[in-house]
């Protein structure tokens, strides 16, 4: 259970918020360099933290993220011409760079300098593996750019998508760090999807179905262990990793690529997920990226043309009673990604999180929240720097392991919970 | 073709997940208090624990682990019968600041996997064997070394 107003505090992310300003702190996925694939292609919009931006590249690949009304009327610059340098507003002629600053006013006489005195908001807009990435903070406290180890594999080791969510951020979040619903919601998946399937950890998961769950601390975040009985002495480990404010990586299976999500506010009630998957040593193969474009795992099918989930609340989700009644869903609705998103949209645009009744196995999200909570006014009051901001928070991993029974995880997993380049990821 | 195969109001997701129909959410409480048995099992943990007896809860009492008499006690002093404490309990929460307090960790475990109920484990120091002393009687283990995480905890379980 959550007072109303620590809810609305870490729900609330526009600007002048709190958290929208510890969001404020970090670089956070804002596109996929695929929406902007050449030099002067069509503007895209863009919202995120409640800002209504537009981002474009210009004609020499530089990527910009500016305000999306000109300031001369208010015309979204969507309808923006891409061509020379800038972006021009198609009403007036009025002509923007990538900083927002303006080039040009036709109306005006170059030499009265007019269009000096107008400048749009920008932010940075930098490429880092397959993702576009801003900081929408102060410049001066610009942080160094991220080092999250899916986006500096090779390209053919790498594969990035987003899907809206409609539901605010945090109750998509906190799916992620709830290890609990995964033997109920997701069983269905375990030995049928293509980037599950074949794994040695997956028998531990289907023999024992009641995970001892273990919450620490960590420099960015949190570790969750999931601890289930393996042979004679021993225990199987999955070990998922949360950096704040909403970075996660799940633990891996086989040698199948690892994976875990950003989920990143567009505003209030409306989110972006979105989901990685890497192998640190190898490229993936043909049919892993194959399966991935076709939405399996982590990743989801779209109505053509956009980043809306396939299955989405218009239609149900494509629910499928009879296939839920069969046992090859629990929920009724196919894939991992909607099987998470159809119910925590469920909850609402923002969950009421006065009415909870939670359970020792919420103790992951408890604190997650109060690690939120805690940055959020740290920040606020005293002006500290949040966890996960360092990139040495960056710079983790997840792990499956098998330890003797008497091991505490945290201390033997120190090297399989960091980025060893290069090297394979700890895995059963 | 069914009338249910075309959901209408709220048998349709797209309305009923509205801000507008989350305001129709019925108001009442959709539970009843719980039941809920803090137990210290060292001197660190019972020190953590002091502060947040004297709070208002809905219910939880506080108890410290007594090595020596085998059982609890209450934090003035005073014995509390074992089989009583646990009556009608639905949360068990074990604290340890230390290694002290293994054997009552094991011995409250095993009253409450009779009772069929799963402790939650706090270890609320940095002590290594804390975690150690927990691990095999908890179900759910955490280790916070900030002071709060065990009232909020509470709080958020409503206690």
């Amino acid at each position: 259970m959550l007072r109303k107003e620590v809810n609305d505090l870490l729900t609330q992310t526009g600007p002048g918020t709190p958290t929208g300003e510890l969001f404020r702190q970090y670089w956070i996925p804002a596109l996929l360099a695929s929406e902007l694939p050449e030099d002067e292609c069509p503007p895209v919009r863009v919202k995120l933290l409640s800002e209504r931006l537009v981002a474009f590249r210009d004609t020499a690949g530089r990527y910009g993220l500016i305000d999306e009304f000109c300031a001369h009327r208010g015309v979204s610059l969507w309808f923006g011409r891409n061509e020379e340098g800038g972006l021009r507003c198609p009403y007036h002629g009025w002509k923007y760079d990538v900083t927002g600053r303006c080039l040009e006013v036709p109306s005006e006489p170059a030499e009265s300098g007019f269009c000096d005195r107008i400048q749009l908001r920008s932010y940075p807009l930098v490429k880092r593996g397959d993702v576009l990435w801003t900081h929408l903070g102060d410049p001066a406290r610009r942080p160094p750019l991220p080092e999250w180890e899916f986006a500096l594999v090779p390209p053919e080791q790498t594969y990035t998508s987003k899907r809206w969510q409609e539901s605010n951020w945090l109750q998509a979040l906190e799916g992620g760090i709830d290890s609990s619903h995964v033997s109920w919601l997701h069983s269905g998946g375990l030995n049928a999807d293509p980037l599950f399937k074949g794994a040695r950890g997956n028998e531990y998961n289907l023999k024992d179905r009641r995970p001892v769950f273990e919450v620490v601390e960590s420099d960015g975040g949190l570790f969750v262990g999931a601890r289930r009985d393996a042979e004679e002495g021993r225990y199987y480990w999955r070990i998922t990793q949360w950096v704040m404010p909403s970075f996660t990586m799940i633990p891996p299976r086989g040698d199948h690529p690892v994976h875990g999500h950003f989920w990143i506010p567009i505003d209030d009630e409306n989110t972006w997920a979105w989901s990685y998957d890497y192998h640190p040593a190898r490229p993936l193969t043909a049919e892993e990226r194959q399966a991935m474009i076709e939405g399996h795992g982590i990743h989801n099918q779209y109505v053509p043309g956009t980043f809306r989930p396939l299955q989405n609340k218009d239609n149900d989700y494509l629910m499928d009673r009879a296939a839920q009644k069969r046992g090859e869903t629990f929920s009724g609705v196919r894939g991992i990604a909607m099987q998470d998103a159809s119910l925590q949209e469920s909850m609402g645009p923002i969950v009421d999180r006065t009415k909870e009744n939670l359970v020792s196995t919420d103790n992951g999200i408890i604190m997650a929240r109060q690690r939120l909570r805690k940055a959020v006014v740290a920040l606020r009051d005293r002006q500290e720097t949040p966890p996960g901001v360092d990139p040495a928070h960056q710079r983790v991993r997840s792990a499956s392991i098998v330890l003797l029974r008497e091991d505490a995880f945290v201390e033997k997993c120190r090297e399989h919970l960091r980025v060893r380049p290069g090297e394979r990821h700890s895995s059963v | 073709m069914r009338p249910t195969d075309r959901p209408t109001l709220l048998n349709g997701c797209a309305r009923a997940a509205t801000a507008a129909e989350a305001r129709f959410r019925v108001p009442y409480a959709n539970s009843h208090p719980r039941s809920s048995c803090v137990v210290a099992l060292d001197p660190r943990a019972e020190a953590a624990l002091r502060p947040l007896a004297g709070r208002q809860w809905r219910g939880a009492r506080f108890r410290a682990w007594d090595a020596v008499e085998h059982g609890l006690r209450g934090l003035e002093g005073l014995p509390r019968p074992l089989e009583d404490e646990l009556q009608g309990v639905d949360l068990v929460v074990l604290v340890a600041g230390g290694g002290e307090g293994a054997a009552g960790a094991q011995a409250l475990a095993s009253l409450c996997a009779a009772r069929r109920l799963q402790p939650v484990g706090i270890v609320v120091s940095t002590h290594p064997s804390a975690a150690a002393a927990l691990r095999d009687c908890a179900s759910v283990l955490v280790s916070s070394a900030d002071e709060e995480y065990l009232a909020d905890m509470l709080t958020a379980m409503r206690a």
